[in-house]
């Protein structure tokens, strides 16, 4: 598949703190990929950088196998959708979105058409000759993002796109984007720090934290297998433990914890005897009942439900293990929680081997 | 002044109480009309060349940091401390036949040119003196022009200077507006300036009405010549504040 940016261990400094650290990605031609993280975690200066608002301090940057490092940002053949739009408040949605076409010199006819099939694409049609402020936040995006897409840049580069829309419209929003993205067959790169959105909307993915890029995958190899504790905290609900591997049996290993019964996972690859690990378990691959429910499920842990969280379409339970440690079960509310459990019983927590997951230790739970 | 200005002038300079409208008469006269013209010709051309020195001190101002702005702002104010009368003195010292300029070109071997007494000194007189006014308007306009904006047109392909041209010039505007009304109406009227810096080639009209109220004792002419300015400047105003048609970029 064809590359359309390349970041070959590219690293910036602002002053003495490191925003982006030795960071290496591949985007391919098509594709909607994030860059997910807490905020300060480097990925918006990341996205300055491909769009050269930013000059890395070290490392390359390729788009479409053309080393851009020292090009200024009129020269490179991307766009930006800024966080808060950055709109022409002096100029109607007709000549913001005209403004790149005309930067470039481009003929009046080949402009009025271009923008008019954009504006159309966007639904704004009757409002192209309205100026920014006389327009609605969602509008007023839907011009931020025709003004970029109306150049057909090799890269479309967004900055926290859903930052300054409420709730609701967030959700159009989304269907939005990805219907432009594949109407286009653009590529996007998507700068973002809600975890929902990165999941629904992406093809592939960069977890970032501290200027690094922990992981890259698809939503679902970064949702199921996160290679490291900061992945897996950072996306969606995680139950953790640490423990030490006691026994390797081919696909197989256990792990002891104090105070629990030896619990068996999948072996990892790189996983090696007495080492420390901490294990991880997502919520809704837990089970609960009031008795263990053998043989079918590898481990069960006896516990205290603590507590019932009644959250709509789900219920969340917390339970305390014997160890200290308080553990989420996400009950689906299509199978009623057993009526029998209430708050203060004692309870099995119960979970498959491949359910669970391995990672390698950073912290101690 | 009003008054005083539709009454005859006594014989010895002083106010003769019978109702005339002579004076504005005068003031059609083509040598007044001449100065009338020249010294919009001066605050004019002070305008435009304070709005061309001005932009980009004041944007280099706008876009440094916070600390470096404070220092910038007080050299650009510290000429205030000092009074006008006495800087612009500074410049006759310069200036003259035997000054700075021709000292130094004297050290090079070169010839020694005159400036003194010439329009161009006038106009450096003028330039100096409302450079501020015309920068620090401009300087809080552009303070409000958020750095994404000029970002994104760079990033839709403008170079520096068309950013500068399609976006922050037009963007700071109130500033401009603000500055060139600041800078125009005193040199439209100044009179220090053209008398210590032009001597008597380059009459204006803030000297012309000095001087009838000083040296001529014709106040009630005085009179008219500063209503007449007063209405020019009014007309400006007007022309100025009126909401500018907004058109199509293209």
């Amino acid at each position: 598949m064809e590359i359309c940016v390349k970041l070959d261990r590219v690293s910036k400094h602002h002053g003495a703190t490191v925003a982006v650290d030795q960071v290496s990605l591949e985007v391919r031609r098509g594709e909607f990929f994030s860059l997910l993280g807490p905020s300060g975690s480097g990925k918006t200066t990341l996205l300055r950088l491909i769009a050269g608002l930013d000059y890395p301090d070290k490392g390359q940057i390729y788009i479409q196998q053309t080393l851009v490092n020292a090009l200024p940002p009129d020269k490179r053949p991307v766009n930006l959708v800024f966080q808060h739009y950055a709109l022409f408040p002096h100029l109607t949605v007709f000549d913001n979105v005209a403004f790149g076409l005309k930067m470039r010199g481009e003929s009046r006819g080949k402009i009025q058409s271009a923008v008019g099939n954009m504006l159309e694409m966007v639904r704004l049609q009757g409002k192209a000759q309205r100026f920014p402020n006389e327009l609605s936040g969602g509008e007023q995006q839907r011009v931020a993002l025709a003004r970029a897409l109306v150049n057909e840049p090799v890269v479309v580069l967004l900055d926290e796109p859903m930052a300054a829309l409420d709730q609701e419209l967030r959700q159009n929003m989304h269907e939005e984007l990805k219907r432009l993205q594949q109407e286009l067959q653009a590529t996007f790169i998507c700068v973002t720090h809600q975890q929902d959105e990165a999941l629904m909307l992406s093809d592939r993915l960069a977890v970032m934290s501290g200027g690094s890029v922990l992981q890259v995958g698809t939503p679902q190899e970064i949702y199921r297998s996160p290679q490291s504790f900061a992945v897996a905290k950072f996306i969606g609900l995680s139950n953790f433990a640490t423990g030490t591997v006691v026994r390797m049996e081919n696909e197989i290993c256990w792990v002891h914890r104090e105070g629990l019964p030896p619990l068996k996972f999948l072996r990892p690859v790189s996983a090696r005897a007495s080492e420390l690990v901490t294990i991880m378990i997502r919520p809704e691959r837990l089970v609960l009942d009031a008795e263990p429910i053998r043989p079918a499920y590898d481990n069960v842990i006896p516990g205290t439900l603590e507590k019932i969280v009644f959250n709509g379409g789900e219920t969340l339970c917390y339970v305390r293990l014997p160890t200290d440690l308080t553990w989420v079960i996400r009950v689906s509310n299509t199978t009623a929680l057993p009526s029998s459990l209430c708050a203060g019983q004692r309870v099995h927590v119960q979970w498959q081997a491949a359910d669970g997951g391995i990672l390698p230790t950073h912290v101690s739970l | 002044m009003f008054v005083v200005s539709w009454i005859s002038r006594g014989p010895y300079g002083g106010l003769d109480w019978t109702w005339t409208g002579e004076n504005y008469v005068r003031l059609l006269d083509s040598l007044v009309l001449g100065i009338f013209l020249k010294s919009f010709g001066y605050a004019l051309g002070t305008t435009l060349v304070c709005g061309l020195l001005g932009f980009p001190l004041a944007y280099c101002i706008a876009r440094s940091s916070k600390s470096w702005q404070q220092w910038l702002l007080i050299l650009v104010m510290i000429p205030f401390w000092t009074n006008f009368l006495v800087r612009t003195y500074a410049w006759v010292l310069i200036f003259r036949a035997d000054g700075v300029v021709n000292g130094f070109l004297k050290i090079l071997g070169q010839d020694p040119i005159s400036l003194l007494f010439t329009d161009f000194s006038v106009c450096v007189g003028l330039v100096y003196g409302y450079l501020p006014f015309m920068v620090l308007p401009l300087v809080s306009a552009l303070e409000r022009i958020p750095i994404q904006v000029e970002e994104a047109a760079r990033d839709l392909f403008a170079t520096r200077l068309e950013a500068l041209w399609h976006v922050v010039v037009p963007l700071s505007r109130p500033g401009w507006v603000a500055g060139s009304v600041l800078v125009f109406i005193p040199s439209l009227g100044a009179f220090i300036t053209p008398y210590l810096l032009g001597g008597g080639q380059s009459l204006m009209i803030g000297t012309l009405i000095q001087q009838e109220f000083l040296v001529a004792r014709d106040w009630p002419f005085g009179a008219a010549l500063s209503f007449g300015l007063m209405a020019v400047i009014l007309m400006l105003w007007g022309w100025l504040g009126r909401k500018p048609e907004e058109q199509s970029m293209i």
